[in-house]
């Protein structure tokens, strides 16, 4: 039997399952494949949702594995990976657990914690940061926009409900946010020559920016503002908009350091990725004041924000189908296009399926179901199913899941 | 149901604060640890012993002095003139217009008796009227003339006798008369021509033509009438030079020179110079309402395997009215070469000259332009940057001077091992300017900076001016000449026991002493005058091998290896030295203590450089890349590594004899290639 109708079968067996045991429930909206959270904004509700994933749309999910749940990359995912026709390494993750208590009718708060790495670079150059420079001896490697960020925090706010009817809903967030750890790296060209038998290493930069990180435990302070919108134009079709981590963030005694030169390297290899700090002990003494005069105090920064539109058509009363799109940074790390199929199987459980594609993930396969108890709904999503199947060519996986009640 | 709802809150909190399983990628690097250079100054002294070996080296101290070359002797300067012109002429083409005054326009009844036999009786008719000719399109809009001629041709059309013709031609403007005239008794079918002085008159293109008066004769008998026919009057202009004019000018030469520039070479006087690069320069200031052409060129010149002179045009561009344009352009002129006779050989002087012509000229453009004698055109041209490959001629007389410092750093090293009795110091002139030359070798001190003692090197033949002779070409073939100071003919043994570390030639060199009979004299751009300092020293050396010793510390931070695995070493070496060498590393901590030591085995050596029989010393360095292995254990060493002595062994065994020369280096490059764990 092929896997994925084994799965079809299964999965229907178990929805049916739940169906029958499930025992009679209002028949109003889901709160995570739905708006009921925030629609019925019942005082004393909590809502808790923990997510992580991670995408690449060069880099395969058996060497995200391999990094998680093993000591090395297995060599034919790595092999895999170098032979890749991709011109440029895009990777993306994000991991987040949030909670939300709703105060009173129209006040609630929220905390959260949040940790995000991003990176885009030509595929070579990548090659070359991860498995060093001996492959690419008297070549010269370049890549233009290189882009790596690195941060991780947490923040805790306030919502509000600015409207809630039939038509309109409205609810805003803000708080703040301390930031742990954050690195970043952008360079709008940057080249690399090993000379022959590695006699020297060339790096020529242009509008290289890099953060050098301090020693405290908080990073940077900052506000933090969010928007759920959602319309509904008629009985069949809505829209939603939801904007998350609109900020601005006081970095705390952080320099960076900006470039437009030439460097000659002249020590041991340099982790830049992981190692931002010490940069100027791997070059030559010459260009120490070059890079004393490039240091600037890095006063404020803005962390990516993320946006999402949906667009909803009732197919049925059951079923629903979803069109969306995401971007982060405005496209900076990633733009991703779903469309999706809801459908209530019983007013206790509803699943969700939905494919697309993502210019930092690949093909993305998205598996979400909730199913609701009397005061308790729980969910779960899986992202990437199709990487259980052929995990050396899927790019993507994620995990999310949730809880909700009311006291 | 609280209980699951903690119980699950508690698992989505475990899930989410996981911490990632310890994963490391491995990554292959190639690096630089250091270069540095070994040579005789790091000799290391345990290697020289005082036995007499079963060989024998020679080391060879050689410097080369440069007394002079071509600049010191000659240099082109820039040479740009400037000259600032009006317009020496202006021409205007000759043009003619015709007009007839028709018999109906003089008696409109003839109009009942045109085609007629008749007759006709007398005609008498005075007027002020004209016809308006405009000859804008012929002749130009408006003119002021140096110099020009009008024609006023009249022709009798009419069947009978013209008795009186009565003219005047005029501007339609301003009603100035250009010319005025009358014409008695014009037979039928006859023609008459006048011609008027345009000098000093401004005639515009707008004409007015007045027959003031018209008498005919009655005819005789019956006559033909035409009445379409009668006074036809041609208007001839011919030798126009305006003084200034609006009009459509012709092509013509504004301005037309040609001249002998001269230069000024600093005494030398030169016949042809090759150049090697350089440019002419054209700058030009223009208030003329016209494009003008500019052709610049030099005659007496010549490019080898090519056809042409140097030779240029330039067009500048209209000036705006009222205003200037300015245009700067260079012209290379590599690769030629000039005759610097003037315009001919056989007019003295003859040397120094280069002769050049200038034209600026216009174009038909068919736009009407406004010219004027008064405007300007000033222009700036010449040579400039010029460096010559060769030059030929007489360079004249130059006193020359030269002080220069040999070091001879490894002597003090090789003290004790030296053959002292057996030294020699060799002093090769070169000459190879066409030119003769007189060098005075003043003094050569050899000059110990420890103790301070100053030991002149001190022969006879040295007493003595030294003539050179010119080079000969083609072939450039130098003038060489040498002296041999050894103990039999200076002091050189007690020169060399004062250990000096620094030598100083004191030298003058008078340049053309005698002077140049027929200007054949000859100078190439790679033409010098040197002189060869050789100090050749016999030295005695160990049975086993001459070995060089340095001491490199590593400068990164050693921290950083903390995440090598493994690794290999990667000797990069190139070897002046006519032996082949072995190399031993001693990995040595902070304290000094020698950690680990590697050597190269014996497959695994720097190859030794080849050797041009003619000279005895060594062509081009050897370039060997030789891999050291490093254990698990040696790398851990590696990475407490403070410093690194290298031990560059010569194999001597073979009992050749070799001369080594000061300026004999090993350059070693020592690169790593790492197995990084990055860990995550």
């Amino acid at each position: 039997m092929e896997p994925t109708l084994f799965m079809k079968i299964s999965f229907k067996l178990f929805a049916l399952l739940i169906t029958y045991t499930a025992y009679g429930q209002q028949a109003d909206s889901f709160t995570f494949l739905g708006n009921s959270f925030d629609k019925n904004w019942r005082p004393n509700s909590i809502k808790v949702t923990a997510d992580g994933s991670v995408s690449s749309n060069a880099i395969n999910t058996t060497m995200f594995t391999d990094v998680f749940i093993r000591t090395e990359f297995t060599p034919a995912a790595k092999q895999k990976f170098v032979d890749g026709q991709q011109q440029k390494v895009n990777l993306y993750s994000f991991t987040s657990a949030d909670a939300e208590y709703k105060l009173s009718n129209t006040w609630g708060i929220y905390a959260k914690t949040f940790a995000m790495n991003g990176y885009s670079g030509e595929k070579k150059l990548t090659e070359l940061l991860f498995f060093g420079n001996a492959p690419f001896m008297d070549e010269q490697v370049t890549s233009k926009n290189l882009r790596f960020l690195s941060y991780a925090g947490f923040g805790v706010g306030a919502t509000y409900k600015l409207n809630n009817t039939e038509k309109l809903q409205a609810k805003v967030l803000f708080g703040l946010n301390a930031l742990t750890s954050h690195a970043a790296v952008s360079s709008a060209k940057i080249s690399l020559y090993t000379a022959p038998m590695g006699e020297y290493i060339d790096a020529s930069v242009a509008q290289f920016a890099f953060s050098e990180q301090t020693d405290g435990t908080i990073k940077g302070v900052g506000v933090d503002l969010g928007l759920d919108l959602s319309y509904a134009i008629n009985n069949k079709n809505s829209i939603g908009l939801t904007l998350r981590d609109l900020n601005l963030t006081r970095m705390l005694d952080y320099t960076t350091i900006e470039l437009d030169t030439s460097f000659r390297f002249t020590g041991i290899g340099y982790d830049f990725i992981r190692d931002t700090n010490t940069l100027q002990q791997y070059v030559d003494s010459n260009y120490v004041p070059v890079l004393e005069k490039a240091r600037k105090k890095l006063k404020w920064t803005t962390l990516p924000s993320r946006i999402h539109l949906t667009w909803s058509h009732k197919l049925s009363d059951k079923s629903t189908l979803t069109t969306s799109f995401r971007s982060v940074d405005l496209g900076k790390y990633g733009i991703t296009g779903t469309v999706g199929l809801g459908h209530e199987f019983t007013n206790r459980f509803k699943l969700y399926s939905s494919f697309g594609y993502g210019n930092y993930s690949g093909i993305l396969w998205q598996e979400a179901a909730e199913y609701r108890f009397k005061r308790l709904s729980v969910y779960t999503s899986v992202q990437g199913l199709h990487a259980v199947f052929v995990p050396k060519t899927a790019t993507n996986y994620g995990v999310s899941l949730g809880i909700t009640t009311h006291f | 149901m609280q209980r699951l709802f903690y119980l699950l809150l508690g698992g989505v909190v475990f899930l989410s604060a996981c911490r990632k399983e310890k994963f490391s990628s491995e990554s292959n690097w190639v690096v630089p640890l250091l270069q540095t250079k070994l040579d005789l100054g790091d000799v290391l002294p345990d290697s020289i012993t005082q036995e007499v070996a079963n060989g024998e080296l020679t080391v060879v101290f050689e410097e080369e002095y440069g007394v002079s070359n071509l600049e010191d002797i000659l240099q082109i300067p820039d040479r740009v003139e400037e000259i600032e012109v009006s317009l020496t002429s202006l021409v205007l083409d000759d043009r003619s217009f015709t007009d007839t005054l028709t018999l109906l326009e003089i008696y409109p009844a003839s109009a009942l008796l045109n085609g007629q036999t008749t007759e006709l009786g007398v005609q008498d008719i005075t007027t002020n009227e004209g016809t308006v000719l405009d000859v804008t399109e012929q002749f130009f809009t408006t003119a002021t003339f140096k110099e020009g001629y009008i024609d006023i041709s009249i022709s009798n059309d009419l069947p009978v006798e013209a008795e009186v013709l009565e003219f005047e031609l005029r501007n339609d403007d301003d009603k100035q008369v250009i010319v005025s005239g009358v014409f008695m008794n014009l037979a039928p079918g006859s023609t008459v021509q006048e011609t008027y002085d345009l000098a000093g008159l401004t005639v515009d293109g707008v004409l007015e033509l007045i027959v003031k008066r018209v008498k005919t004769k009655a005819s005789n008998g019956a006559v033909l009438i035409n009445a379409t026919k009668g006074i036809r009057t041609t208007i001839t202009v011919r030798g126009l030079k305006p003084q200034v004019a609006t009009a459509i000018f012709p092509a013509q030469n504004l301005v037309e020179r040609a001249e002998e520039t001269k230069y000024n070479f600093g005494g030398a006087e030169l016949t042809q110079v090759y150049v090697k690069s350089g440019d002419i320069l054209m700058k030009v200031e223009s208030s003329i309402d016209e494009a003008i052409v500019l052709d610049y060129k030099i005659p007496k010149s010549f490019k080898t395997g090519e056809a042409g002179i140097i030779e240029q045009t330039w067009v500048i561009p209209p000036a705006p009215e009222g205003d200037v344009v300015y245009v700067e352009e260079r012209f290379p002129i590599d690769g030629f070469v000039i005759y610097l006779w003037g315009e001919s050989q056989a007019t003295l002087p003859n040397y120094n000259l280069i002769y050049n012509e200038l034209i600026a000229r216009i174009k038909y453009s068919g736009q009407e332009r406004t010219l004027s004698l008064e405007d300007k055109i000033k222009i700036e041209f010449g040579l400039v940057d010029v460096l010559a490959s060769l030059v030929i001629g007489d360079p004249g007389r130059h006193d020359l001077s030269a002080t220069d410092t040999l070091n001879l750093n490894a002597l003090s090293k090789l003290e004790g091992n030296l053959n002292l009795e057996d030294a020699r110091v060799d002093l090769n002139f070169y000459n190879s300017f066409g030119i003769e030359s007189l060098v005075d070798v003043k003094e050569i001190q050899g000059l110990n900076t420890t103790s301070n003692k100053v030991v002149n090197l001190v022969s006879g033949d040295l007493l003595k001016e030294v003539f050179l002779g010119r080079a000969t070409n083609p072939p450039l073939t130098a003038f060489q000449k040498e002296i041999v100071l050894d103990n039999t003919s200076s002091n050189v043994k007690l020169f060399l026991q004062n250990l000096p570390n620094k030598v100083i030639p004191i030298i003058t060199a008078k340049v053309n002493p005698n002077g140049t009979v027929d200007q054949g004299d000859f100078a190439f751009d790679v033409s010098e005058l040197t002189l060869d300092f050789k100090l050749t020293v016999p030295m005695h050396f160990g049975l086993d091998s001459l070995c060089l010793r340095l001491t490199e510390n590593l400068n990164f931070d050693m921290q950083r290896l903390d995440n090598v695995v493994s690794g290999k070493l990667i000797v990069m070496a190139e070897n002046d030295f006519p032996i082949e060498a072995g190399l031993t590393l001693n990995f040595v901590d902070n304290l000094g203590t020698t950690l680990f030591t590697k050597t190269l085995n014996r497959d695994n050596k720097m190859a030794a450089a080849e050797v041009d029989d003619a000279t005895g010393k060594t062509v081009a360095p050897a370039e060997s890349e030789l891999t050291i292995a490093l254990s698990r254990n040696e790398m851990e060493l590696f990475k407490r590594s403070d410093s690194i002595d290298l031990n560059v062994f010569f194999d001597t065994k073979e009992a050749k004899r070799f001369k080594m020369f000061s300026d004999y280096e090993i350059d070693l490059k020592l690169g790593t290639n790492f197995i990084y764990e990055n860990k995550l």
